[in-house]
């Protein structure tokens, strides 16, 4: 059993980004572990999880509006499970302390920690903020985080030099780069991004 | 390459308020703005400024009272119970004639409501809601760029007239993150007054013995100064009607309807208009940008020869009252989902048609559509 631990900045795209990948890989399973922010949960991609066969497991109270930090009641049954499995964890290390919950099960697995950046976020624009970042999330955790993956995006606004400029910041930071993402298709060496959780009014 | 950032419209309302030189931020966490009050509470700290959780709304607003009584530029944010709660304050700030910015992400309502974005708070922003003879500027942002741009504008217009100025958002202005530049944010301000209240001589900085003391307050018992006092903050106010009417008109001069709306509302009404053309049906729009002073007489220019009126807001009808007051010779529709629900612009669009084709009829302007 693989487990995909999906952090980053708030606002980063990590629950775009564990979508996407959960479709992509076609991993059966992901977890909404999000206790911080009640909207953009992975709920509101329902539809499009469950028709690609992917089972949500999410706080009864996920996508209901009532504010409540909570965790998915049948949660341990994903590590007594032999199923691969992506979580999709609450932003900062704020977001990823709940992580510390399950410290003991996620040692017990084989475990990938991918901490989302986008370099058009103010606050993980440059290599020093994104190590602080990852710094401040695995002292939340206790959790190591394995990979980064590169989402920088401006949303429609994303050009492909944008991209190239945030390959150096990336080159610039001390754990291994997964991939770049983007929306932009035919580029290469990058991981091609659908919007499943928002859309343009 | 742009030097655009991505942000959620809480965050970029904080960012500009601290480049508009705020450094006083007192706030209680309520969904969908506390990322406000998080962001300054990362901030705050790290440029010498003051952010405090305080013990409830109503705590931090009388903070902001005191705060800009000693003419720093002070802040609070909040979501429609919160703004409910704070009435009282922002009473006696007016009533004390002193500067501050308020944000309100409005969620729907009344009561606790939920937590999804409406408009329903117009009224309670635009005509008082606390108690007394006054009024606030009301700025409302349609973007992210806007709710940093016009947080900034809200602190200019505050220290101008020496009265609250209210940025009212909603839950999806909010929450929702949108490329913006902070260049035009910047200019503004001049970073070297941040602790210097030399150009607010009516502050309480201390006497250092050269001066007269200056005593901020709201009441006065003499029913004679009282009246004077509020016969001079109207005169204040007139001139707020004079200089700081903003709106927006968007599309083609000629069209046959008329949208009225702002806010989240008018970018769906933008995209209504797209949808129109397709019906045939031509359609603009009115954006109200300062919601209070109401821009009038630009709403009745641009009615002039529109054939009906359509008001679309996230309430039930709030606004619509200000453009009925202004508009008389035109049919006015109202098209509206309340509860956190979000119009469609094929929701709006079918009032629009109807909206033609019944005046084509009859002439009647009592269709009510868009609710389902």
């Amino acid at each position: 059993m693989k487990c995909y631990i999906v952090i980053g900045h708030y606002g980063s795209g990590k629950s775009e980004v564990a979508i996407n990948l959960a479709i992509h890989y076609k991993i059966k399973r992901i977890v909404d572990l999000d206790i911080v922010n009640p909207y953009f949960r992975l709920n509101d991609a329902y539809n499009v999880l469950e028709k690609n066969n992917i089972e949500v497991i999410s706080s009864q109270f996920a996508g209901t509006n009532a504010d409540l930090p909570s965790l998915p009641h049948n949660i341990n049954r994903v590590f007594d499970a032999n199923d691969d499995v992506v979580f999709d964890v609450g932003g900062d290390d704020v977001g990823a302390r709940v992580l510390g919950r399950f410290r003991e099960e996620f040692a017990k697995m084989n475990c990938q920690v991918m901490m989302v950046v986008n370099t058009r976020r103010p606050e993980t624009s440059d290599a020093n903020m994104i190590i602080k970042q990852a710094n401040e999330i695995e002292a939340a955790c206790g959790l190591k985080i394995s990979y980064l993956i590169n989402n920088t995006n401006l949303m429609n606004e994303s050009t492909e030099k944008m991209l190239e400029n945030s390959r150096l910041i990336f080159d610039e930071v001390p754990i291994p780069l997964l991939m770049t993402t983007t929306m932009i298709p035919n580029i290469p060496d990058t991981f091609l991004m659908k919007r499943y959780l928002t859309q343009a009014i | 390459m742009s030097d655009k950032v991505l942000m959620k419209g809480n965050e970029a309302a904080a960012e500009a308020a601290i480049r508009a030189g705020c450094r006083y931020f007192f706030g209680y966490p309520i969904t969908p703005q506390t990322e406000v009050s998080a962001y300054m509470a990362k901030k705050m700290p790290k440029i010498d400024g003051v952010f405090l959780q305080a013990e409830s709304e109503v705590a931090a607003i009388n903070m902001v009272f005191g705060a800009a009584g000693a003419g720093a530029r002070a802040m609070t944010s909040t979501s429609s119970p919160g703004f409910s709660l704070k009435q009282e304050g922002v009473s006696y700030i007016a009533g004390a004639d002193l500067p501050c910015v308020i944000l309100d992400v409005v969620r729907a309502g009344p009561g606790l409501g939920g937590i999804q974005a409406a408009q329903s708070d117009y009224f309670q922003v635009t005509k008082g809601g606390g108690h007394g003879d006054y009024r606030l500027i009301v700025l409302a942002p349609s973007t992210v760029q806007e709710m940093a741009t016009f947080t900034a504008l809200a602190f200019d217009l505050a220290d101008k007239y020496r009265n609250p100025a209210l940025v009212l958002s909603d839950g999806i202005l909010g929450q929702m993150m949108e490329p913006i530049d902070f260049d035009d944010v910047e200019a503004g301000f001049d970073p070297s007054k941040i602790r210097d209240f030399s150009d607010k001589p009516w502050a309480t900085t201390g006497t250092n013995c050269k001066r007269g003391q200056n005593l901020i307050k709201s009441i006065n018992t003499n029913p004679v100064e009282l009246e004077q006092e509020n016969i001079e903050r109207y005169a204040k106010y007139a001139e707020v009607e004079k200089n700081e009417k903003r709106c927006e008109t968007i599309g083609v001069e000629n069209a046959d309807v008329l949208f009225v709306a702002y806010g989240t509302s008018a970018r769906i009404c933008k995209n209504t208009i797209e949808l129109l053309k397709k019906e045939r049906v031509t359609a603009k729009l009115f954006r109200p940008i300062t919601l209070w002073p109401f821009p009038d007489d630009a709403l009745k220019l641009a009615a002039k020869n529109v054939k009906a009126v359509v008001v679309v807001e996230m309430s039930h009808g709030q606004m619509i009252e200000d453009v009925r007051l202004n508009i008389q010779d035109k049919p006015i529709y109202f098209s509206g989902r309340s509860g956190g629900m979000i119009p469609l612009p094929a929701d709006i669009a079918k009032v629009a048609i109807d909206a033609v084709s019944v005046i084509k009829n009859d002439g009647s302007n009592t269709y009510e559509g868009g609710r389902e």
